[in-house]
Order: C-alpha cells, then structure tokens, then sequence
C-alpha cells in the first residue's frame, strides 16, 4: 500500500458521479439551475437547490416534497424532508446513494486509467479493485 | 501489478481508498484522478511503500 485516503462523502464532491448515482438508484430525471425552488414545502420556509428531484417524477414513492441538492464549497448536500425519509424513502436512502456513488466513481477510475475492475461484496462491505 | 482498493461500508457510505503497488509520483498521479473523481478525502496519508526507493543493483563489467 503507498497511500491511503478516506471519503466520507457527506456532501457530494462530483456532479456527474451524483446523477450517475441517482440514476443508479432508480431517479434518472432531475431538474439543474441556480436556486430551484423546491415544491411540496412549508410556504414560510421556501427551499431551494441546484439540482432537484421532481416529486412527480417519483412514481413509485408518493412523496410529500421535492428531493434538492444545494450546491456548497465542498460539494451538493442533501435537502428532503424528514418525513419522506422516514416513511417514503426509508432512512438509509442517502446512505445507499453514498455507496451507489462510491461505486460510480470505481467505475469512472477503472474507465480513466484504463483498468480492470473486480467487485465482490462480503457482508456490509463492497470492496472494489481497479488493477491499472 | 498496481490496483486502487475501494472499501465501501454500506451501513455508513465511508469509502477507504488504497493505492498499492505503485510509489512515489506514479502514486501521487493516480491520487490526483482519485480527488478529481471523489473530491478532498477527509483521511489523506501516505505509506511506507510510498517512500521506498527502487533497489538498483550495479553491474561492473570487466573487459
């Protein structure tokens, strides 16, 4: 081993990793601008994001406002509503699209420097090898 | 033959990265694709091996 870093991927660094991802977990239509206004929240405390998931473009989860993702210095935070995680979404949803993003970014280093990729799962933990 | 290791825990979504088997610059290039992927890690350290110099044996030829 010659060098060793950690990600713990609380904000989303890499626009394109974090589209890959959603798209991976079943939410490949999003809307992009500056300051998007998210629906289906309390009037008094208007929402905005950068990116959006569409609660109508949720089919199969009937959620009670939009998904965004607000742009900051290290990179996209998640903004949903609380209760769509806990009864809608289920609680490790960010958790699950953490890991999807970790995967794509596997994925997008194997790709760049021309690699192989092996991916086996052991319990809770995914490892993932790109020989180059 | 060099590899990155991705570990991800999927209880949490922490990702550990490795890149074995390469040293000194070849490892910081594949560090520099790895942060242009996934960003600043929050755990960013060099090894050993990094620091390990390749060992080169002289030959002296006599004529």
């Amino acid at each position: 081993m010659s060098k060793y870093m950690t990600f713990e991927s609380q904000t989303f660094a890499n626009e394109d990793l974090l589209l890959e991802a959603l798209s991976e977990l079943g939410f490949p239509t999003v809307d992009r601008g500056n300051g998007l206004v998210l629906n289906g929240w309390n009037s008094r405390e208007t929402r905005t994001a950068e990116i959006v998931i569409r609660r109508t473009d949720v089919k199969n989860h009937r959620l009670l406002g939009d998904i965004g993702f607000k742009k900051t210095a290290s990179g996209y935070s998640v903004v949903i509503d609380d209760m769509d995680l806990n009864y809608k979404l289920g609680r490790d949803w960010v958790t699950r699209l953490q890991t999807s993003y970790h995967e794509t970014a596997a994925k997008k280093m194997a790709k760049k420097l021309g690699g192989t990729l092996i991916r086996e799962q052991v319990g809770k933990t995914v490892k993932i090898r790109v020989r180059f | 033959m060099p590899e990155i290791e991705f570990t991800i825990d999927t209880e949490t979504g922490k990702c550990d990265t490795e890149i074995k088997g390469v040293q000194g610059p070849v490892c910081e290039k594949a560090a520099m694709h790895l942060k242009q992927v996934l960003g600043s890690p929050s755990v960013d350290r060099k090894t050993k091996e990094y620091y390990a110099r390749p060992h080169v044996r002289r030959k002296i030829e006599s004529k």
